[in-house]
């Protein structure tokens, strides 16, 4: 399902979760949702399942504002951080009660997937540790089969081979059908190969929103004399910069085309890519946020 | 296949409740037939064991699943891609299948009852004639057990839906605003102060449709303010 | 498997050409499809696709409709030709640079290569 916001505003009181944060999502794509802890991911994410409205801008969902809409929450499964199931029941309930509740839901897929992660669908919820209650949502979301499906760190104390058999498991279903799937997450690296394309909040705004591919690249440190450095970062988008005596390196967003190369080759400048996890802590690091944000303008 | 969600969230509030319910009856049954043994070892059988035990509790065992609904059941089902309007009306639904199977099972407690204190001729010693008779007195039972305990559930939802919308602590001021219906509703039966069935304050009938209609209002009033709660991280 | 410091599609796409001249690849060869590599590589089905369209349209894989796409008759005269031309320029070029850097004659270099030191 597409996703449309316009301006879209949340606050809490005084705090400002989302701050006139607008984006389109095509449907059909796997997007990756990064941030930091606060930047208004769980609080986007919310808005897009219907949980809670906006304080004020538009946000649609399949063409329509979710909020209250019974095509569209049934269409979504929204896997959160806490599980929404009944601690006093085993797992097993919590499989049945999705299927009771949701047409699209696949049961025997759903048990197939527990048992992948070997989870213990008669242990009551509230007695499953924190994996196994990640891998319990992790099952729920994929198993709704929704046309919209959000992983919000649904991976939350997965073990390393858990985290990599959800990922696995999401690509092969997805590519079995497609449909739109955001997940939001800290572990980039991890996962970025999966995404189409990457959003990148902070503070409720939106910094980046581009084809992971594209991001990959888009960050580069230029090395060199100081002098050097300067002359050539002058008028870019610099994120980050480090000084070692008169060695300077700078971390600057932004593609470089041929001329740009060759010019910091002639400068004696050496250039370095910087991974997806290194540019997203630049785009976020409270140090370089005014000047990030200028980057996406 | 596709079941209109209000009846996919009764159905499923079916599911977790009847094995709960069952537990709850089979622990009342058992607490009533030692009462009631004990009692009539000793020569001492004065009042319905029946009664006595179930009047009050299963109003508030009732009162309790009600403020549950919102607190405990609301997310769960939001999460499930249930919306509140669907949540509510088969919540609502499920209140009123709920209750009147319990009023059915008070009833029936009373109906397998009274042939026993006829046989141990314990009916002429009670200290108040037995509460359920005859069939006419099920049909006023029924008549006056329903409405109250729907009232029951509907300010347990009330109270609920205060604190889950409002807060821990403007949802403790309102508890007693919404309390206020089933003493509304007491009143208009005598019930609590009055053995008898129909001796209220008010004509029966009024008592009765009054506690339904204010049952109705109860549940929009629910209804209205959860159709635009947010859903909280976790319950209330 | 794939680094994150560069296109992954541009990898995928550098991946094949390697198996294509290598000769992992034959000519008319079909190659495995976007879904297949997307799951065995567990990468994004789209990022596959773009890799193997930027090889279609190099004229290194042709597409059969309906069936799936294939290693272009000439893929691997075209590449070595390709690569060639850019050999020295890339290769030897740099080489040199580090050699005369470091002091090391070319003539060492030179016998090296022939296999005739070490």
């Amino acid at each position: 399902m597409r996703i449309t916001a316009d301006n879209l505003t949340l606050r809490y009181g005084d705090t400002v979760a989302l701050d006139a944060l607008t984006v389109d999502l095509p449907a059909g794509s796997i997007y990756g949702l990064l941030g930091r802890n606060g930047s208004g991911k769980t609080s986007l994410l919310s808005l897009i399942a219907g949980h809670r409205r906006p304080t004020s801008g538009t946000l649609t969902v399949g063409g329509a504002d979710p909020f209250e809409n019974a095509a569209v929450m049934g269409g979504t499964a929204f896997v959160r951080d806490v599980v929404d199931a009944t601690d006093a029941e085993p797992a097993r309930a919590a499989l049945r009660f999705a299927a009771d509740l949701r047409p699209t839901f696949d049961l025997d897929y759903a048990h197939d997937l527990a048992g992948q992660f070997g989870l213990p669908l008669g242990k009551g919820v509230g007695g499953l540790s924190r994996g196994q209650k990640s891998a319990l949502g992790v099952v729920l979301g994929l198993a709704a089969r929704t046309p919209l499906t959000i992983f919000d760190e649904a991976y939350l104390g997965m073990d390393a081979p858990s985290r990599y058999l959800f990922y696995r498991l999401l690509l092969d279903d997805y590519v079995a059908d497609p449909r739109t799937v955001i997940l939001s997450t800290h572990l980039i690296e991890e996962v970025a190969n999966l995404f189409e394309k990457v959003l990148v909040i902070d503070r409720g705004r939106l910094v980046a929103y581009d084809e992971t591919d594209e991001l990959r690249g888009r960050g580069v440190t230029v090395t060199g004399p100081a002098a050097a450095v300067d002359a050539f970062v002058a008028g870019r988008t610099v994120l980050g910069e480090q000084r070692l005596g008169g060695t300077r390196a700078a971390t600057v967003y932004g593609r470089l085309d041929a001329a740009d190369r060759a010019r910091a080759a002639d400068a004696g400048l050496d250039l370095g890519p910087v991974g997806l996890q290194d540019l997203f802590v630049h785009l976020t690091g409270s140090a370089a946020e005014p000047r990030a944000q200028e980057a996406h303008r | 296949m596709s079941t209109h969600p209000a009846l996919r969230v009764l159905r499923s509030l079916v599911r977790v409740y009847t094995r709960v319910a069952a537990w709850y009856w089979g622990i009342i049954v058992a607490i009533v037939v030692v009462l009631v043994a004990a009692f009539g070892v000793l020569d001492e059988v004065r009042i319905s064991g029946w009664s006595s035990v179930t009047t009050s509790a299963v109003k508030y065992w009732i009162l309790s699943i009600g403020v549950m609904m919102p607190t405990v059941h609301l997310r769960f089902f939001v999460a499930n891609g249930i919306t509140r309007r669907h949540f509510t009306l088969g919540a609502g639904l499920f209140g009123i299948v709920f209750v009147t199977s319990f009023s059915l099972i008070g009833l029936l407690g009373h109906a397998v009852e009274h042939p026993v204190y006829a046989a141990a001729g314990w009916l002429a010693q009670l200290d108040e004639p037995y509460l359920v008779g005859s069939v006419a007195d099920g049909a006023l039972y029924l008549a006056r057990a329903i409405p109250l305990h729907l009232v029951h559930f509907v300010a347990g939802a009330l109270i609920g839906t205060g604190f889950y919308r409002f807060g821990v602590w403007r949802g403790i001021a309102l508890i007693p605003p919404f309390a206020a219906l089933i003493v509304l509703a007491e009143v208009g039966f005598g019930s609590e102060w009055n053995p008898s069935l129909t001796d209220g304050p008010v004509p029966f009938a009024v008592a009765s449709l009054g506690a339904l209609a204010l049952a109705a209002l109860a549940g929009l009033a629910a209804r209205t303010l959860l159709a635009t709660v947010p859903l909280n991280r976790t319950t209330a | 498997m794939f680094d994150d410091r560069s296109p992954i599609y541009q990898q995928i796409a550098d991946r094949i050409k390697d198996d294509v001249l290598s000769g992992a690849l034959k000519e008319d060869e079909q190659v495995m499809s976007t879904n297949q590599y997307a799951a065995f590589f567990q990468i994004n089905p789209a990022t596959a696709a773009k890799g193997f369209a930027q090889l279609v349209d190099e004229g290194v894989l042709y597409k059969k409709r309906g069936i799936g796409m294939f290693v272009s008759p000439d893929a691997r005269e075209r590449l070595r030709a390709d690569r060639r031309s850019r050999f020295f320029a890339e290769v030897v070029d740099p080489m040199v640079a580090e050699a005369r850097v470091l002091g090391v004659p070319l003539d060492d270099v030179i016998k090296h290569i022939n296999g005739g030191s070490r």
